[in-house]
C-alpha cells in the first residue's frame, strides 16, 4: 500500500512526560513548553508496536519524539479507537476541494481515545484534515485554449525576451524612477501586481471617472501589464478616463511626479479618406501636441484595424503590431488584427512607426487575437473573452490587441529614458524606428504587406529593446565625451556613463549577431 | 455627490483676438501649439466667469478647460445640440455662447467616449 492509498491519516499522541496531556493543555504549545508533551522513547517504541499490531501503517518519517503519524482504512479505526468517521469534503482552494474520511468536529468526538488496554500509553489521537493552500493567484493562469487557437505569450517574462527587454535589464537597466502615465479604464490591484512588488502610484481620476480602485473592463488592468514586462522597475500612473480625454491627459500632465512617458491604448476610427479633423477633436489634437511639447513621450495604438486618431498625430509613436509565431520566437509576420494606414487628416503621415507584439486574427470569440495572457479584475468585462482561460471569472484574459503593444514600447522608451533623461520624444522614436527589427512577411488588417525595410504594414518593424537601449547609449557616449570634465564627472557619478567592461562588449557583439 | 445628470464637457477658450484652435488653419502639433496657448491670467479669467456660472472646472491646459455640470445648467447657459451631420460622432456642442462669454468661449464638446484597442 502506497501512502496515498490510506484511507484515514491521524496524528497520535504517546504519554506526555509532563503533567498534562498534549489535548489537555489550554496555553499554546510553542518552543518554550513543548518539551514536556515530548513522550519517553520507550513509551514511543511500544506505542507504535501496539499501533501496527493493531494494523496502522507508521510513517517513522513524519513522526517525533511528540507524536506518531499513522495511515490505515476506517475500519481498523473504528476498531481500534471507536471513531466514528464519515465522508466529508474540504475547500483547499478557490473552487477546489477534497474528500477526506474524518470525525465530527465536537471535540469528544474529534479527540480519539485509545483502547483501554493503551490508554496508559496512547493520549489520544486526532483526525488529520486536508489544510486550506494560499495560493499566489486566485487561480494558476493554465487555460484550456480554444482548439482554434495558437500557443500564446505571457507577461512579464514572454513579452519581455522576445522584445529583448529582459536582456537589458540583466544589464541593470529596468526604467528605475521613469513614471509612465497610463490612460485607460483604471487599475485594480491585481496579484500579479503586488506580488512581483511592481510600483502602482495612485490612481488618479480623469473628467467623468469614479471608483478609482475598480477597473470592471479589464482593459487598464491588463495592458498595464505590458509596461512591467518591459520596464519593472518604472512607477506607473494609471489615469481612468471617462468621456472626456482631453481632461484626463492634462490630469496626467498636471500630477506629481509628472509622467515622461503617456501610454494610451485607444482612440476614435474616424481619421477615414474624404474626411477632415473635426472640431470637437481639436482641443484633443491640442493636448496631445501641448504634451509633446513638454517634453512628454507620447505612446498611441493605431487601432485593431481601425483608422485611429491620436494614433495618427504626427507627434506621437503610433505603435502597430506583429505577430511571432512561436515556438520560434525571431519568426514574426505583420498582424492580421494590427492597424496600417496613411493618414487622410495628415498628409504624409504613415502609421504605424513601430510595432510591439499582438496577436493575429483567429476565428474565434469574434475574430479577437489571442496571444497575450493578461491580469484582470475578476469578473471585469474581458474577464469572459474568448477564448476563455479556464473558470470564467478567474482574473485572467487572453487578448493582445495594439492595446498591448501600445504600453510595451511606452516601457522600452522608459529604459530608454532611465539611461537617457534628456531624450526627446522626437529622439525616442526616431532611435525606436532605428532599432527595430525589420519584419518582412504578413498582412495588417488593412490588407497591407510587410517587405524588406521600412513599409506602412509593420513601420519599421518590430521594437527592438536592446538594440534601442544601445543606440541611446550611443548618444550618451557622444554626450560624454564632448562635455566638459564636471559634466563628465556627473554623469560617470549618476550612473549615466558606465564603465565599459569586457561583458558590455560581448553583448553588444552578441546581439550584433543576433538580429 | 454629483447630480445623476452630470455631464463633462471640453470648452475652447478664446485669445484676446477672438481666435481659438478651432480657427487653426494647420494642425496642431508640438511645433506650433506654444504659440496657441492662452496666457495664464486671461485662462483663470475665463474660469473664474464659467465656476461664477454654476460649472465645475476639473482640468485645464493652455486652450481648453474641463467642465462639467448638470445637464439643465449646459442646455441654459449654452443651448447644447447636436454636432452638425458632417462632423462624425460628435456628441453635443453648444447652440449658442451668451453674450457674456462670447469674448472667451469658442464652442463647447461633448464627446463621446473614446475605443479601447483590445
Amino acid at each position: 500500500m502506497s501512502d496515498q492509498e490510506y484511507e484515514v491519516i491521524a496524528t497520535v499522541s504517546p504519554r506526555s512526560l509532563g503533567p498534562s496531556s498534549l489535548f489537555d493543555q489550554d496555553a499554546a504549545i510553542t518552543a518554550d513548553n513543548v518539551a514536556q508533551f515530548n513522550s519517553d522513547p520507550s513509551d514511543v517504541r511500544d506505542a507504535k508496536r501496539a499501533l501496527i499490531r493493531g494494523g496502522f501503517h507508521v510513517f517513522e518519517e513524519a513522526s517525533n519524539d511528540t507524536t506518531i503519524s499513522i495511515g490505515g482504512t476506517a475500519k481498523q479505526f473504528k476498531s481500534f479507537f471507536g471513531a466514528k468517521l464519515t465522508r466529508q469534503k474540504a475547500e483547499i482552494g478557490p473552487d477546489e476541494t477534497m474528500e477526506f474520511m474524518g470525525t465530527s468536529e465536537e471535540p469528544a468526538a474529534a479527540l480519539l481515545q485509545a483502547p483501554k488496554e493503551f490508554e496508559q500509553l496512547i493520549e489520544g489521537a486526532v483526525i488529520a484534515r486536508p489544510p486550506t493552500y494560499f495560493a499566489p493567484s486566485a487561480i494558476p493562469p493554465v487555460a484550456p485554449i480554444h482548439a482554434n487557437a495558437y500557443q500564446y505569450l505571457t507577461v512579464p517574462d514572454g513579452v519581455a525576451v522576445v522584445l529583448r527587454a529582459s536582456r537589458v535589464h540583466r544589464l541593470g537597466v529596468t526604467g528605475k524612477s521613469v513614471v509612465v502615465g497610463m490612460l485607460d479604464t483604471g487599475h485594480y490591484r491585481h496579484a500579479f501586481f503586488t506580488s512581483r512588488g511592481f510600483r502602482l502610484l495612485s490612481t488618479l481620476l480623469g473628467p467623468g471617472a469614479s471608483n478609482p480602485s475598480a477597473d470592471t473592463n479589464g482593459h487598464g488592468t491588463g495592458e498595464s501589464a505590458n509596461i512591467f514586462a518591459c520596464a519593472p522597475d518604472c512607477r506607473l500612473r494609471p489615469v481612468k478616463t471617462g468621456n472626456d480625454p482631453v481632461g484626463a491627459i492634462n490630469v496626467a500632465l498636471n500630477s506629481t511626479p509628472k509622467p515622461q512617458v503617456l501610454t494610451n491604448s485607444w482612440g476614435y476610427n474616424l481619421d477615414k479618406p474624404g474626411t477632415s479633423i473635426p472640431n470637437w477633436l481639436k482641443p484633443l489634437e491640442a493636448a496631445v501636441a501641448n504634451a509633446v511639447a513638454q517634453g512628454v513621450v507620447v505612446c498611441f495604438s493605431a487601432g485593431n484595424g481601425h483608422l485611429a486618431f491620436p494614433g495618427s498625430h504626427p507627434d506621437v509613436i503610433s505603435v502597430g503590431g506583429v505577430h511571432v509565431n512561436l515556438p520560434d520566437e525571431n519568426d514574426f509576420e505583420a498582424s492580421s488584427y494590427a492597424s496600417s494606414f496613411n493618414s487622410t487628416w495628415y498628409p504624409g503621415r504613415a502609421c504605424p512607426d513601430v510595432c510591439g507584439l499582438t496577436g493575429k486574427r483567429v476565428n474565434i470569440g469574434g475574430g479577437k487575437a489571442p496571444s497575450l495572457l493578461l491580469p484582470v479584475q475578476q469578473n471585469a468585462s474581458l474577464d469572459g473573452i474568448d477564448p476563455q482561460t479556464g473558470p470564467a471569472a478567474d482574473g485572467w484574459g487572453l487578448f493582445s490587441g495594439t492595446s498591448a503593444a501600445c504600453p510595451q514600447i511606452a516601457g522600452i522608451v522608459a529604459l530608454m529614458l532611465e539611461k537617457d533623461p534628456t531624450l526627446t520624444p522626437a529622439k525616442a522614436k526616431e532611435k525606436l524606428k532605428k532599432s527595430a527589427r525589420d519584419v518582412k512577411k504578413g498582412s495588417t488588417a488593412n490588407g497591407d504587406t510587410a517587405v524588406a525595410g521600412p513599409d506602412l504594414a509593420t513601420g519599421s518593424g518590430l521594437a527592438d529593446a536592446k538594440w534601442a537601449y544601445l543606440n541611446t547609449m550611443g548618444d550618451v557616449a557622444t554626450t560624454f565625451f564632448s562635455a566638459p570634465k564636471e559634466q563628465q564627472m556627473a554623469m560617470v557619478s549618476s550612473g549615466a556613463m558606465p564603465e565599459i567592461s569586457q561583458d558590455f562588449v560581448d553583448d553588444l557583439i552578441e546581439t550584433l549577431r543576433s538580429r | 455627490m454629483p447630480p445623476a445628470d452630470e455631464i463633462h464637457a471640453q470648452l475652447v477658450m478664446k485669445r484676446e483676438d477672438g481666435s481659438s484652435i478651432l480657427d487653426a488653419g494647420q494642425p496642431s502639433t508640438s511645433e506650433n501649439i506654444g504659440q496657441a496657448g492662452l496666457p495664464e491670467d486671461r485662462i483663470a479669467r475665463i474660469r473664474g466667469r464659467v465656476e461664477a456660472l454654476g460649472f465645475v472646472v476639473s482640468a485645464q491646459d493652455p486652450n481648453t478647460l474641463s467642465i462639467s455640470g448638470a445637464r439643465e445648467l449646459f442646455d441654459n447657459v449654452f443651448a447644447m445640440e447636436p454636432g452638425s451631420a458632417d462632423e462624425p460622432s460628435t456628441g453635443l456642442h453648444a447652440g449658442g455662447i451668451p453674450s457674456e462669454l462670447s469674448d472667451f468661449v469658442a464652442d463647447v464638446f461633448v464627446t463621446p467616449g473614446p475605443e479601447f484597442f483590445p
